[in-house]
C-alpha cells in the first residue's frame, strides 16, 4: 500500500466500502463532471500517474482500483470483469457521484463501456484507451507471462513489451511486475481473470453493439500497441474520434503522457460544453 | 515560489525532515520518490505555479535539481 498522502495536498487518498469488497482510490481536485479512470488488467491505479493531476483542471479526477488489483478487494468473484460494473456502481454511491466521465486503458475499458451500459444514467462519455472488448485479438500469453514473471529479467521484458521504444521506465516496471507476481492472492484473482474473461475471445470476441450505447465516446490507441492493436475500423463506433498515437505502444497514456491528456481535456470539455445549456 | 520554498514542499511531500533536500540528490536515492509522489508533484506544481508538468520529461528527471527544472524554479541557489 503507498503511504498515507500529507495534508493539504490536493491529492486525496481514501478506500470507500462497497458491496463486493473495498474500494481504493486517489483523488484530486473537486467540482465539475468527475472523471473516473479505470487501469487495465495487472494494473492499478497508479498507472495514471502521469495524467490524473493534469485532468483535474475542471474537474474532480478519480482513479480507482479495480477488484483483485492494488489495494481494492482481492475477490474478483467469477472472474468476468463484466461483474465489476456493479461494484463500480456501489463506488459511485459511495463517492456520491451522480454523473461522471469514464476513462478506461484496456480491459479497464471494456469495464467502463460495461459500466456505460448497466448504468447509462451515471455516465457522460466515455473514453477507450487501447481497450479490450472491441472483438480484436490480443496478446493473451503476455498477459499470462506478466502476471507471474519467473525473475526480474522476465519481468523487464514484459514491461518492454508493453512500450514502443526505450523508456527510463521500463526498469521498474520489470520490478514492479515481478514483485507482484509473488504475491499469491493476487497471482490466483488474476489467473481466474484470464481464465474467465480473457481466455474465451483471445482470437478475437463478437463485435460491440455500439447501437447500446447513446453517449458521446471517443478512441485513442498507440500505434504501437503489441498487446492490442490497432482495430480495423469496422469495430469502431461509428462517428467516433478515433485518434492513435505515434511512438506509443500499450500504455500512450504514459508514454505519450501530454497528447493523450490533451485529448481526454479537450473531448471532457467539449462535452461538458454541449451539456452546459440544457444543464 | 522561491528554490527553497520548494525545496521544503518537496521534503513535506516526501516525509523528510525539512531541510534535506538540497537539489543535489539523485531521485533513485530517495526511498519515498514512487507513483503516488509523481502524482503529488504534478498537483503540487499545479497548485503552486499553474504548471502542469509534462509526465514524459518528468519520466527522465534524475535529480530532484530535474525536479526543480521542471516546476519552473531556480536550479541554483
Amino acid at each position: 500500500m503507498p503511504r498515507p498522502v500529507s495534508e493539504g495536498s490536493r491529492l486525496r487518498a481514501g478506500v470507500a466500502s462497497v458491496d463486493g469488497g473495498p474500494a481504493a482510490y486517489l483523488s484530486v481536485g473537486s467540482g465539475g463532471t468527475p472523471v473516473l479512470l479505470l487501469h487495465g488488467f495487472a494494473g492499478d491505479r497508479l498507472t495514471w500517474q502521469f495524467n490524473l493531476s493534469a485532468l483535474s483542471a475542471r474537474r474532480r479526477a478519480i482513479a480507482v482500483d479495480l477488484p483483485g488489483h492494488g489495494g481494492s478487494t482481492p475477490d474478483v468473484g467469477s472472474g468476468r470483469v463484466t461483474d465489476f460494473a456493479p461494484w463500480l456502481v456501489g463506488f459511485l454511491d459511495a463517492l456520491e457521484l451522480q454523473r461522471v466521465h469514464l476513462v478506461g486503458h484496456s480491459m479497464g475499458g471494456y469495464v467502463a463501456r460495461e459500466l456505460a451500459r448497466l448504468a447509462p444514467e451515471r455516465v457522460v462519455s466515455l473514453t477507450l484507451l487501447a481497450s479490450a472488448g472491441l472483438g480484436t485479438p490480443f496478446d493473451l500469453g503476455f498477459l499470462r507471462r506478466a502476471i507471474a514473471p519467473a525473475d526480474v529479467a522476465e519481468g523487464r521484458a514484459c514491461a518492454e513489451r508493453l512500450f514502443a521504444g526505450p523508456s527510463p521506465l521500463i526498469p521498474r516496471f520489470g520490478e514492479v511486475l515481478h514483485a507482484q507476481g509473488a504475491d499469491p492472492v493476487r497471482r490466483a484473482a488474476l489467473e481466474r481473470i484470464i481464465a474467465v474473461s480473457f481466455d474465451p475471445h483471445a482470437a478475437g470476441g463478437p463485435p460491440v453493439d455500439w447501437g447500446d450505447y447513446r453517449l458521446p465516446i471517443q478512441v485513442l490507441w498507440g500505434r504501437d500497441d503489441r498487446i492490442i492493436p490497432l482495430p480495423p475500423p469496422d469495430r469502431l463506433p461509428p462517428g467516433a474520434p478515433f485518434r492513435i498515437f505515434d511512438n506509443a505502444g500499450h500504455l500512450p497514456h504514459i508514454e505519450a503522457a501530454s497528447p493523450v491528456t490533451a485529448a481526454i481535456r479537450t473531448f471532457l470539455d467539449g462535452c461538458d460544453d454541449a451539456l452546459q445549456p440544457s444543464e | 515560489m522561491d528554490r527553497n520554498d520548494f525545496l521544503l514542499a518537496l521534503d513535506e511531500m516526501l516525509e523528510l525532515d525539512p531541510g534535506t533536500l538540497t537539489g543535489v540528490e539523485t531521485l533513485e536515492s530517495l526511498e519515498s520518490w514512487d507513483s503516488l509522489a509523481v502524482i503529488s508533484f504534478i498537483a503540487l506544481v499545479d497548485e503552486k505555479t499553474g504548471v502542469v508538468v509534462e509526465g514524459e520529461k518528468l519520466a527522465k528527471a534524475k535529480t530532484v535539481a530535474d525536479l526543480l527544472a521542471l516546476a519552473g524554479a531556480p536550479v541554483t541557489a
